[in-house]
């Protein structure tokens, strides 16, 4: 059950993510961001470094949707779930971070990249969830 | 300290959205709850004070019972400065309170259960209306409406998707699954498949209401429950 496109890349209803763009733009550690494909930007941070990032509307994101993502896209570094109605499991969070690839909402995302190993950051909520579940 | 997103959801659904204070019962809104998280909804009254000096405040309790469902209360601003007001302290004593809770949240729970029910077609009648505020609730806010899909980053609108779930497809579900587990005997030995399904998507909701699982996971609506209850 998606928000808006069932398949790949689960594209938003304008077929855009201006609001996405423009927080990367305003971000202080952000040096450019740059939209490769449909939901596919590169994200270029102030230390240099060049992330591949994945933005799409899918209403559960989890590990199929992430090997389907990985075999349109290649190696990601980071995947955002846009909507606030769309969200992403926790396993997969979990797995991906094991693979420092980091799995967020736009919010999680923007306070990620203020860290050096962005992968890591976890919500108040998922610290608790992740403690609870002996993952950390 | 603060209230948990746990005990939020469950002081809210408990009340339906509604002010408990006796008498009152007004809608509550998320504009009441503006520059707020889309979970921290509406006015939620500490019974014993949260902090030296607010009335009924209790030295002696610990700070997570301070903050826990139990003490407290989902009110409207007007109902939550009246019983804050260093003056009210004795006229609205923490008893008093308790029993305002209560009785509204039995008001709640206890919408549906008026008349015995002996037919099939009077439990549907019964459950139909509730089905129905679900599904507008669903059509206006849900993941699939338009609202979502146009507002993918709305903090406001989602908040309104957020408190509808709490203050109206929550309490209806307890309702029609009280209902459902009372008259089962009602439905035919095949439709029990569909009433089954139903139920444990209640119930899957409720894993949402005690944050054990995120609202993706919850188990989706049956359709053809819909199609039992409202089909000929
Ligand atoms: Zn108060
Ligand atoms: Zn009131």
């Amino acid at each position: 059950m998606p928000a808006h496109n069932e398949n790949f890349p689960w594209m938003s209803y304008y077929r855009n993510y201006n609001f996405f763009e423009q927080r990367m733009t305003e971000h202080s550690k952000v040096s450019s961001c740059q939209k490769l494909d449909a939901g596919l930007y590169s994200i270029e941070l102030n230390t240099g470094k060049k992330l591949n990032v994945f933005i799409c509307e899918c209403y559960s994101f989890g590990t199929a949707e992430y090997v389907e993502s990985c075999e349109n896209y290649g190696a990601l570094d980071a995947v955002i779930i846009s909507s606030n109605w769309c969200g992403y499991s926790l396993e997969l969070k979990r797995d991906c971070m094991a693979d420092q690839v980091g799995i967020f909402d736009i919010g999680g995302f923007m306070a990620a990249i203020n860290q050096r190993e962005y992968w890591t950051y976890l919500t108040d909520y998922e610290k608790d969830k992740f403690k609870e579940y002996g993952w950390s | 300290m603060s209230i948990t997103s746990k005990s939020i959801k469950i002081l809210w659904s408990n009340a339906a959205g509604r002010c408990s204070f006796r008498g009152c019962t007004e809608r509550l809104s998320v504009e009441e709850a503006e520059g707020v998280t889309p979970y921290t909804l509406g006015e939620m009254a500490h019974i014993k004070g949260n902090k030296l000096g607010s009335n009924r405040y209790d030295a002696d309790q610990p700070a997570l019972e301070r903050d826990g469902y139990e003490n407290l209360i989902l009110l409207c601003p007007t109902h939550h400065t009246l019983i804050d007001k260093a003056e009210n302290e004795a006229e609205y004593s923490v008893e008093l309170l308790h029993e305002m809770k209560q009785e509204h949240e039995e008001f709640v729970s206890n919408r549906l259960q008026i008349t015995e029910l002996k037919s099939l077609e009077q439990l549907k009648d019964k459950i139909a209306p509730y089905m129905a505020e679900n599904h507008q609730v669903w059509d206006q806010y849900g993941p699939m409406s338009e609202n979502a899909r146009k507002n993918p980053n709305s903090d406001q609108v989602y908040a309104l998707w957020t408190s509808e779930r709490l203050s109206t497809i929550v309490p209806n579900n307890r309702e029609i699954k009280e209902l459902l587990v009372e008259y089962r005997a009602l439905f035919s030995r095949k439709e029990h498949r569909v009433v089954s399904k139903f139920i444990k998507h209640v119930e899957s909701y409720e894993q949402w209401v005690e944050d054990k699982i995120p609202y993706n996971a919850v188990q989706r609506f049956p359709s053809d429950f819909e199609d039992l209850i409202l089909g000929e």
